[in-house]
């Protein structure tokens, strides 16, 4: 390993960097923290000082309420006790972002959750070159790959116009934020009504406040007539008190989980499964990393020692870094040097 | 090819009751030519086709295309838990070679079922050479999904082997028809066609509607169904206490009656069961069924056939 000390080290409250105390997406309350996107177990509450993307904010704030946020542009350098961190394009959802940490010329890249294909709604993912690369995992086996994101839609609209020959209302579940954006962002919604549960229309709305061109989706209600509509909802239908109580409703999922049989055959009473995912896939996590030109690579989320143990065998140093476990075993033990504690 | 392939998919996750359901909409399918009907019947109930090669055979096969090791494909195959879909996943992009068996242009289009197992019967004789060259190329060109059906055909056998009642209830199901549930669905791929396969089932297993009997039951136990649909539990009072009859799934209710009835539910509800709703036992339906067998591990010792709820 050629990287000069370890500018990132992890800690049981997640990736630290001690020269700048600082860490990145905290699972527990921290002075200062950037945040890599708005998902929850990456933002959470409690931080004196939170650091993101600016078009991370209006979901943050709506999540998190009111909190010490600082906003940057994608490249914008921001120095703390002499280390530079700047916020670059991860592709996973609306203000998503790789964190890059630069230290007397040492460069680590922490990628956050990211994707490579372009959603046409979030900044599409841009390699960062770095000497140490933290790259997340969650699909991680050669066994997830993904279809160009236009057949999933073409297949998506193809079940919802099938559905609505039958008069049965479509129902897709999927996450509040990222995938149901994607989804409204890139159907073709001249063919019918498109509605949502309250939380996807309250983070809907909030983006749209913050000028992101999104659909404007309304929220359904025991009220009105649900007919032929496309609806995205984030719970459990059969507990829904409205959806549970339509007489004919076709039930999908979107997630890219939907790739393994076993994932698919889990919940009987889905209709349709659609292997889409904001992360990359195997190809994806392949291309990026090799992109980056690392010379350690720490692989975290996810299928970690899959990925670690191809990476190795392809002439890269990885290791896996067990955010469950908090095993640091894997990890090489680099001294710090001296001038890494100065402020 | 697509469609055989989203039907087994779709199989394998399915309860018993949604496969009849699929499989008459797969009967019903425009897109579904008659002898892929026939040939999704003939492996659907546990027909075989003559194997290319086993499935350690395949795997080697396909790791020869790719750099993935052995000891790798098992540290992913440790994941996802099955050796043939696996084996899909990973060989997703495959150079194309030289194909012997069928030209080219008969594979530019989408490989019906048909076309893909009769091609396989005449693969079984021909060359070592011959075979990989076919699997090369339909691994090349299908989805992931298609290529894990696929697998399980060059292996020689779906897993999936499904009763002839299953076929019988979903034929009525998709044609009004009246066979039998009983009756022995024969098929052979290349012998039998679609007609002839409805025509003598038909011709000599319907039996007359003077068969059909009638109970009325009560409503015990309501629980979401796929599809949108609600699956009815009815049943008996034996003593003091009701004792569970037969299940259906009321999609023959008009839509006003299936409101009125969840609407009665959810202010009967006795106590839930996860989605399942046990309810005061006071609604009465009319079930008919074609008969009843012995059915020992259920508590009523009884199971009725063919039910159909009326009102």
């Amino acid at each position: 390993m050629n990287s000069k000390f370890k500018l990132l080290t992890y800690t049981d409250k997640g990736l630290y960097c001690p020269v700048a105390d600082v860490y990145i997406d905290p699972s527990r309350t921290v002075e200062r923290a950037v945040i890599t996107h708005a998902h929850a177990d990456h933002a959470r509450r409690g931080h004196r000082w939170y650091l993101a993307h600016r078009d991370s904010e209006p979901v943050l704030r709506l999540r998190l309420g009111e909190i010490s946020l600082q906003t940057v542009e994608y490249g914008q350098l921001v120095d703390i006790k002499g280390v530079k961190f700047s916020l670059h394009p991860a592709g996973h959802a609306i203000g998503s972002a790789q964190v890059r940490v630069e230290y007397q010329g040492e460069v680590w890249v922490v990628s956050g959750d990211y994707k490579v294909e372009d959603d046409g709604l979030s900044v599409p993912f841009e390699p960062v070159k770095c000497n140490v690369f933290v790259s997340e995992a969650t699909f991680g086996l050669p066994v997830f790959d993904w279809q160009p994101q236009q057949a999933i839609f073409d297949q998506i609209h193809s079940w919802w116009v099938a559905n609505q020959a039958q008069g049965i209302t479509s129902v897709i579940n999927c996450y509040a934020f990222g995938k149901a954006q994607r989804i409204a962002y890139n159907l073709d919604l001249s063919i019918g009504k498109l509605l949502a549960s309250g939380a996807i229309v309250s983070t809907n709305s909030a983006l749209r406040a913050h000028g992101i061109d999104l659909p404007e989706i309304t929220t359904y209600s025991t009220e009105m007539d649900l007919g032929t509509a496309l609806i995205l909802s984030t719970g459990n239908i059969s507990q829904d008190p409205v959806l549970s109580k339509l007489p004919a409703v076709a039930t999908a999922q979107v997630s890219g989980w939907m790739q393994l049989r076993r994932m698919r055959n889990r919940d009987k009473l889905m209709d349709k499964a659609f292997a889409m995912s904001d992360h990359a896939d195997w190809k994806g996590l392949n291309q990026a990393i090799r992109a980056t030109e690392a010379e350690v690579v720490y692989v975290t989320h996810g299928y970690t020692h899959v990925l670690a143990q191809w990476l190795n065998s392809q002439g890269i140093e990885a290791y896996p870094l067990q955010a469950d476990t908090l095993d640091l075993s894997a990890m090489p033990e680099l001294e710090l040097s001296d001038n890494a504690f100065v402020d | 090819m697509p469609e055989f392939t989203e039907l087994y998919l779709q199989l394998e996750a399915a309860d018993a009751r949604t496969r009849i359901e699929l499989l008459a909409d797969h009967w019903q399918a425009p897109n579904v030519g008659d002898s892929d009907k026939v040939w999704g019947i003939y492996l659907l109930s546990g027909g075989k086709l003559n194997q290319i090669m086993k499935v350690e055979e395949l795997i080697h096969l396909g790791l020869s295309q790719t750099s993935f090791s052995g000891e790798f494909f098992e540290l992913v195959n440790a994941e996802v838990g099955d050796k043939l879909e696996t084996l899909a996943g990973i060989v997703g992009a495959i150079p194309d070679r030289d194909i012997n068996l069928i030209d080219d242009a008969g594979t530019s289009h989408s490989l019906s079922l048909t076309e893909l197992c009769e091609s396989l019967m005449q693969l079984a004789s021909s060359t070592e050479v011959t075979k990989t060259n076919f699997i090369y190329h339909h691994w090349g060109r299908m989805p992931v999904d298609q290529r894990y059906v696929f697998n399980l055909l060059i292996i020689g056998k779906l897993r999936l082997h499904l009763g002839d009642n299953v076929f019988v209830k979903s034929l009525n199901t998709a044609f009004d028809l009246n066979l039998h549930s009983e009756s022995k669905v024969l098929v052979q791929p290349g012998q039998t066609s679609w007609s002839e396969l409805l025509a003598n089932l038909a011709a000599h297993h319907a039996p007359s509607p003077a068969t059909r009997h009638t109970m009325q039951l009560t409503l015990l136990y309501l629980k979401p169904a796929r599809g949108g649909k609600w699956e009815f539990t009815l049943g008996q009072k034996s003593g003091d206490n009701w004792i569970p009859i037969t299940s259906v799934i009321g999609d023959d209710l008009p839509t006003q009656r299936l409101t009125e009835i969840l609407t009665w539910a959810r202010k009967h509800t006795l106590q839930r069961f996860g989605s399942t709703l046990m309810l005061e036992p006071q609604l009465e339906f009319t079930v008919t069924h074609a008969g009843t067998r012995p059915a020992p591990r259920r508590k009523s010792g009884i199971e009725l056939i063919d039910p159909q709820m009326e009102n």
